[in-house]
């Protein structure tokens, strides 16, 4: 039992911290945002050159061969600082799933380029009827003259408005629902780049539609196993709920001090909002569903780091707990606010749009609990 | 960072196990599993076994007796005796009069007072809250006024814990009337003897009797009983309140009673199965299980970083709240767990001496007058609104 930081972590932290005050202010992400990026190339290069790109890259593919305590360090900060990069679908997912089922040519031509920065990555597997359901895969690879032909539509692909690389999931086996027959495929945008369409999400970060028509990939865009990636795409999104959910830790806790200060400060009736006991209640149930979800994203954070045999039963009560609480402190936030909350140039708005997707990314509470109540002992 | 106990704390708990299951009379263990009180002399014949073990004061600094071990082992400890049913620790005397004696008593009361405290020679019980007086304690009117060598006590306490089977109380009374009502509080040790002292049970809504209401008519107390100084009282309850609230998570005790929830739940039929197969069912567990881990991490982490020795932070109240919160729903999931078998009204469908069957599967008996009781955990030891009140304050500098 031990919840200390290493050396190593701290210096992470606090490097991570300077360089997002410096340079991602929320004026800096606000000018950003109005002018319509959802990524900055020079921003993404910094965070290169700080190396967290590669920090769970092995050293021979050029990152720093750290694991997911480390990402975790990041990833809370990039929380608080709403910070809109892709760094969760190429970092996370995209990086996982080639180091945990990639070939040696694979890993070798996108490694590299992912830890120094060159190359951003999406994962398309959400289909329109899927909802939750990660096996319910309808769109189809089949193989063609020594390669492959896709069809199908991905939806809302997290990254995918500047992602040079994707990992599109299609069916080369069985019907919609196995669990069996699903593959994964590279496929570096300048195959597909006439049947992107680009978009931005609330919490300012970007997506895309993926169409594929037709599309023909060569035999060596397979990734991992033919009709055998299921369990990969399992354990890439419950990296993905891990890491949002840490991520929900760090807005959760930026939120939790913004709306202190304003309570302490706003007066009416000639007193301190803080000094009326129905807003303390309030703000006293937000700081614990604050401290017990920060408590819940550890124990996610760990479940991903030493992989247990429980890993998906701590995953989904991690990402229920952190769902339902990001929807308590988001609301109550807004609420303790006021009005001022619900303007486009103050914060609070912001890391309430933040939580509202977090709470639903990478399953729903409603899913993490179903997942978890199927998965429990007893 | 590591979430997982490690070997030697694994190896400890399991210690302990080994030695409840060999030590603890069944009929006790019975008794506390069924959510019933353990008689007196079932509570002391489990504290002497500690005792003789060395385990009899957990939370206690070597040098009075305890066995020197770190938060986790004492979370440990505390989790494992419950699971397995064992009689609570005597909180008032051992968690909280104890500690106050410690710190602030004379060097008579030490030697004298606690280590009957330890082997149970002494039951406490704690001589608080009044009539008017609950969670404004402060406000509290019973008075005591010195005549010689003696305080001489007049006033009533209510909701006084184990009254009836209680040697001695100890007992906060107004010794002198300040601006601030805080400043004239003093705790006097009253013996449950002396004449003037009149206990008359109060029968919760479950039918059992637990608390008391406690008369005090010209008590005559000797002046050696006051704690420290006259006037002291405010700061010597807060400190003793504090610890009040440390382990009052209460998370072995969930753990149990989440376990035994899906024992009953794999017991009943329903037209699908039983009702642990039943997926409403299983989300609302499932809910709650999840809650509790939560509020177990949350103590760990809170634990950690008390570090050994220090005093327990606001952070108690945090756990107060929430442990409160699933202690009450745990209860009410396990009466709806059997259906409408809980609402025979049957208080005593459990004991000793009774020998028919009580109406519905036998499990099913106590578990509305649990419901019932349990609504209190989040009232004792300040309310949930009062503890929101101190983090508010304490925590958040509101």
């Amino acid at each position: 039992m031990d919840f200390t930081l290493t050396e190593t972590q701290t210096m992470l932290g606090d490097t991570v911290d300077r360089f997002l005050a410096d340079h991602f202010d929320f004026d800096t992400r606000h000018k950003q945002l109005s002018a319509g990026d959802t990524h900055s190339p020079r921003l993404w290069k910094d965070l290169a050159e700080l190396g967290l790109m590669g920090i769970a890259i092995d050293g021979a593919h050029g990152g720093s061969g750290m694991g997911f305590e480390e990402l975790a360090v990041v990833l809370e900060r990039f929380g608080g600082s709403l910070v809109t990069e892709p760094f969760v679908p190429t970092v996370v997912l995209v990086a996982g799933l080639l180091q945990s089922c990639g070939s040696v040519e694979q890993q070798q031509q996108w490694l590299p380029l992912i830890a120094n920065g060159s190359v951003r990555a999406a994962l398309a597997h959400g289909e329109r009827q899927a909802r939750d359901a990660l096996n319910w895969v309808t769109t189809t690879a089949v193989q063609t003259h020594g390669g492959w032909q896709l069809d199908g539509t991905k939806m809302v692909v997290l990254g995918g408005d500047v992602a040079d690389l994707f990992l599109v999931s299609a069916r080369t086996g069985g019907q919609a629902g196995d669990r069996d027959g699903i593959s994964l495929f590279a496929v570096p945008r300048e195959q597909v780049a006439a049947n992107v369409r680009n978009y931005t999400l609330y919490d300012g970060s970007g997506a895309c539609e993926l169409v594929l028509d037709g599309l023909i990939l060569p035999a060596d865009a397979l990734v991992g196993a033919q009709s055998d990636a299921i369990d990969a795409i399992e354990t890439a999104y419950d990296s993905g709920a891990a890491a949002i959910a840490v991520q929900a830790v760090g807005a959760m806790k930026r939120l939790r001090d913004l709306t202190l200060d304003y309570i302490k400060t706003r007066r009416q009736f000639g007193q301190p909002l803080g000094s009326f006991q129905v807003l303390q209640h309030r703000m006293v149930d937000l700081h614990m569903a604050v401290e017990i979800a920060e408590s819940m994203a550890l124990s996610a954070v760990i479940a991903i780091a030493t992989g247990p045999d429980d890993r998906m039963a701590k995953i989904s009560a991690a990402k229920a707990a952190v769902g339902q609480a990001a929807r308590e402190v988001g609301q109550s936030a807004v609420q303790l606010h006021g009005g001022i909350a619900l303007t486009d140039e103050y914060a609070a708005g912001h890391f309430f749009k933040k939580l509202t997707l977090a709470e639903r990314q990478f399953g729903r509470v409603e899913y993490h609990l179903d997942r978890y109540a199927r998965l429990m002992k007893g | 960072m590591n979430l997982s106990f490690s070997d030697e704390e694994l190896a400890f708990a399991e210690e302990v196990r080994n030695f409840v299951r060999a030590n603890l009379d069944p009929v006790t263990r019975a008794t506390v599993l069924n959510g019933k009180l353990p008689s007196r002399a079932q509570r002391t014949a489990w504290q002497q076994a500690l005792v003789a073990r060395g385990w009899g004061a957990p939370t206690w600094p070597v040098e009075y007796g305890g066995p020197g071990w770190s938060v986790v082992q004492r979370h440990l400890y505390d989790e494992v005796l419950t699971e397995e049913g064992a009689p609570g620790a005597p909180v008032f005397g051992m968690g909280m009069l104890a500690p106050v004696l410690m710190r602030f008593g004379s060097e008579e009361q030490k030697r004298t007072l606690i280590p009957r405290i330890l082997n149970m020679d002494d039951l406490w019980c704690q001589g608080f809250s009044e009539p008017e007086a609950g969670s404004d304690l402060a406000g509290l009117k019973t008075r005591a006024i010195l005549d010689g060598d003696d305080w001489v006590i007049n006033g009533q306490k209510i909701w006084t814990t184990l009254a009836h089977i209680a040697d001695k109380m100890f007992c906060l009374v107004r010794t002198s009337d300040e601006a601030k009502k805080q400043l004239g509080l003093s705790i006097l040790l009253v013996d449950m003897t002396t004449p003037g002292v009149e206990v008359r049970p109060i029968i919760l809504i479950d039918g059992e009797h637990e608390v008391n209401e406690v008369f005090l008519n010209d008590v005559r107390v000797p002046k050696a009983n006051l704690i420290g100084e006259a006037g002291q009282g405010w700061t010597h309850a807060k400190y003793l309140l504090s610890h009040e609230r440390t382990g009052i998570a209460r998370i072995g005790f969930s753990r149990r009673e989440i376990r035994r929830l899906k024992s009953i739940a794999s017991r009943e039929p329903t037209p699908n199965g039983t009702l642990l197969d039943d997926p409403a069912f299983r989300r609302r567990l499932a809910a709650l299980e999840i809650r509790l881990t939560g509020l177990e991490l949350t103590t760990l982490r809170m634990l950690a970083a008390l570090k050994g020795g220090a005093g327990p932070g606001n952070e108690a109240n945090l756990l107060k709240i929430k442990g409160s919160e699933i202690q009450q729903d745990i209860a009410e999931l396990m009466m709806d767990a059997v259906g409408d078998y809980a609402f025979a009204y049957d208080p005593h469908a459990w004991g000793e001496g009774r020998h028919d069957h009580p109406v519905g599967p036998p499990e099913a008996g106590p578990l509305a007058g649990v419901y019932f009781n349990q609504r209190k955990v989040s009232i004792y030891g300040g309310s949930n609104e009062i503890q929101r009140n101190i983090l508010a304050k304490a925590a958040l500098g509101l």
